[in-house]
């Protein structure tokens, strides 16, 4: 492929201490902040709010890839959110049990978070498999419409559970012999996620929360980085071409149906990770509920690809830093006492409806003026855009 | 005779998905673009429908309100999607390059959808509101014995109206060039056809459409709110694509089918699967015939 060729041409030596001094430069302050964060600010809400930021960059990150640069529409993303974090949660929740519970300790973390979150990425990748080979095989928008199907099934599902019965899942996988007793297995093990009211544990007490700033941050800045280098690969630039001509891009060699599923399916991982560290935010809620995962998450992740610029990874660092910010701002407009006193005389005034129509009206707007975004594919901090004539 | 009540009940369901499922095709036809704003012009049409009929009288005066009532919705409606045309997809029509001119439509569509759907619940919240029966009783019919008079009503006005339409695409002028259109929209152009003003009235036509499956669908449920375009707008675009999208035979077909199928699961134990039963058939009809049950695959050619 022309792009790697194009990337060993490259002066390799300086480039590579550069970059390794980075990736330590950026762990190191993720560790710091670690261990500095909670004194260092000492309102927890905001500490919540930064943190939130960063599972927010993750998530513009894994849609970007989908979406901007691969050119398909993805809706449901909070389906594979969804399906991160409460995978995470249940086997984070059990380990930690198994380790003999007590207090999340930063050292237990290291067994816990990297476990919790293969599992969260890997369940998420076969679902993304699973959406995404029968829809991107076509030509046409199907990709939007089955995601979209798949988030909202896999939130209704947990949602509307019927919970009541106790039996374990254990007992319910010993009759699981024939057809009807595997479904019912199936529908206890859902049920055991609590239902509408949210998983929290095995036993109730609460999704341990592993991920301090550490993992956090430490991985929004390393799946920056691989977003980045993913975005300026032989396979990033093969997507772009795909993008811009499917026909001419196939002509020479670029298989459609592969490269599109491929970045689907990262885009999942990459949202079950996201979803995974939402879950097992250190200041968080110890509970993962399914209205969390509506498509209103989905939109929101949509909002902060399209305005921070299709296609480009810091684009999506800032829109997803922006959208996590305005949704504290309304929060806590919501709570002023002009609001509340607007909110007495007009009962159905919903701040969140408010800000679901602004968004989607600033969306419909950029659309029309500017349908590439803040940052269109360009990037910040990049020195020079990639030609294709210095590149060979 | 449970089956045969359940076959009843689905086909009446089916008939009123379809008559939604038509919107999307016809949009798809002439567009290429799936108009995920569709299902909240429904949902637009119950609100218009459900508040032309109380204030007729309602229940009270059944045959006014109900024919005044869904006349009023299908004005409505039809006035919000030639406005959603207008507003979010005409400015961006022949403009961008590359992706953006696949991706930006839909973008714009699923936010005029987010905007509609927030619209409705600030304006009339997001409580269920009551729809007024119109008919009440039970009819008789031999074999299939009992059927609510609602229900029959809603299967015969629905079978009426997809008649209708098919009249309408095969025999006017109108639908000879909205069918041009979706063949090919620049000869139909080169041949003297006002696309634009087609585009429009194929959303208007649409629209309509979705106003009655609205009122339709809630003399049978007899409740309106804000999220309800998202379930009958999923089942119906699964319909359109299951009979093959863009044609309009085969978003009736598709609309009954899903319509029976969700009946049926009704009498197994699973009833709350209907949703997941949709999707599992929409991934299916992908994998093995993409095209939908009627429709045809082109070539595309460079």
């Amino acid at each position: 492929m022309a792009g790697a060729q194009a990337g060993s041409t490259r002066p390799m030596g300086s480039g590579l201490l550069k970059q390794i001094a980075l990736f330590g430069g950026g762990l190191l302050v993720a560790l710091l902040l670690d261990f500095t964060l909670d004194k260092a600010i000492s309102d927890s809400s905001i500490r919540q709010l930064l943190m939130m930021a960063a599972c927010n960059i993750l998530v513009a990150l894994s849609l970007n890839v989908i979406n901007g640069m691969a050119g398909q529409f993805s809706i449901g993303h909070a389906g594979f959110l969804g399906l991160g974090g409460y995978s995470a949660a249940v086997v984070s929740a059990n380990l930690h049990e198994a380790l003999g519970g007590g207090e999340a300790t930063f050292g237990k973390s290291f067994i816990v978070v990297p476990v919790s979150l293969l599992v969260a990425a890997l369940l998420s990748g076969i679902a993304g498999l699973f959406v995404g080979l029968p829809s991107l095989r076509l030509k046409g928008d199907y990709l939007a419409i089955v995601t979209l199907g798949f988030s909202e099934i896999f939130r209704l599902v947990i949602a509307t559970a019927q919970i009541g019965d106790k039996e374990t899942i254990a007992h319910a996988w010993s009759s699981a012999g024939s057809p009807r007793g595997f479904v019912h297995a199936i529908s206890v093990m859902i049920t055991s996620l609590g239902g509408q009211n949210g998983y929290a544990g095995p036993k109730d007490a609460g999704v341990p929360l592993y991920a301090g700033p550490f993992w956090v941050v430490g991985l929004a800045f390393v799946l920056g980085v691989v977003a980045w280098r993913l975005k300026f690969s032989g396979w990033g630039r093969a997507l772009r071409a795909l993008r811009e001509d499917e026909i001419a891009a196939a002509a020479v060699g670029v298989d459609p149906t592969r490269y599109k599923v491929t970045s689907f399916v990262i885009s999942a991982v990459g949202a079950g990770i996201a979803g995974g560290l939402m879950a097992m935010n250190r200041d968080g809620t110890p509970i993962v509920q399914p209205d969390s995962y509506n498509f209103q998450a989905s939109f929101d992740a949509i909002t902060m690809v399209i305005l921070g610029g299709s296609g480009s990874v810091t684009g999506a660092a800032i829109g997803g830093v922006f959208v996590t910010f305005t949704v504290k701002a309304i929060e806590l407009l919501q709570s002023t006492s002009a609001v509340q006193a607007l909110k007495q005389r007009f009962e159905s005034l919903d701040l969140n409806a408010l800000r679901m129509i602004i968004y989607a009206a600033v969306l419909i707007a950029l659309m029309i003026v500017r349908p590439e975004g803040l940052l269109g594919e360009r990037e910040l901090f990049q020195k020079k855009a990639p030609s294709p004539a210095k590149a060979k | 005779m449970k089956l045969l009540e359940a076959l009843m009940t689905g086909l009446t369901q089916g008939a009123m998905v379809a008559l939604v499922a038509l919107g999307y095709t016809m949009v798809y036809g002439v567009l290429k673009l799936i108009n995920f704003a569709h299902s909240e012009v429904f949902m637009m049409g119950a609100y218009i429908g459900l508040f032309a009929i109380l204030g007729l009288g309602g229940a009270g005066n059944p045959v006014i309100a109900g024919v005044a009532g869904t006349v009023i919705a299908m004005i409505g409606s039809s006035l919000i999607g030639i406005t959603v045309e207008r507003v979010a997809y005409r400015p961006l029509r022949g403009r961008g390059k590359g992706a953006l001119t696949r991706i930006t439509p839909l973008v714009t569509a699923l936010g005029v959808s987010v905007l509609l759907q927030n619209l409705a619940q600030l304006l009339f919240s997001a409580r269920f509101r009551p729809y007024p029966q119109l008919f009440t009783g039970t009819l008789h019919l031999p074999v299939v014995g009992g059927l609510s008079t609602s229900r029959a009503f809603i299967l015969v006005a629905s079978i009426v109206i997809m008649v209708g339409l098919e009249l309408l695409v095969q025999r006017t002028w109108f639908g000879k060039a909205m069918r041009a259109l979706s063949t090919n929209e620049e000869a139909a152009r080169l041949m003297g056809i006002r696309t634009s003003r087609v585009i429009a009235m194929t959303f208007a036509l649409g629209s309509s459409l979705a106003a009655i499956g609205a009122v339709l669908f809630c003399l049978d449920q007899s409740q309106a709110y804000p999220t309800m375009g998202v379930v009958i707008g999923t089942r119906a675009f699964v319909a359109a694509v299951l009979g093959g999208i863009g044609n309009i035979k085969g978003a009736m077909l598709g609309g009954l089918l899903i319509g029976v199928l969700g009946e049926m699961v009704k009498l197994t134990d699973y009833s709350g699967g209907v949703d997941v039963l949709v999707f599992v058939v929409l991934i299916v009809v992908l994998l093995l015939r993409p095209a939908g049950l009627l429709g045809t695959s082109r070539v595309e050619k460079v």
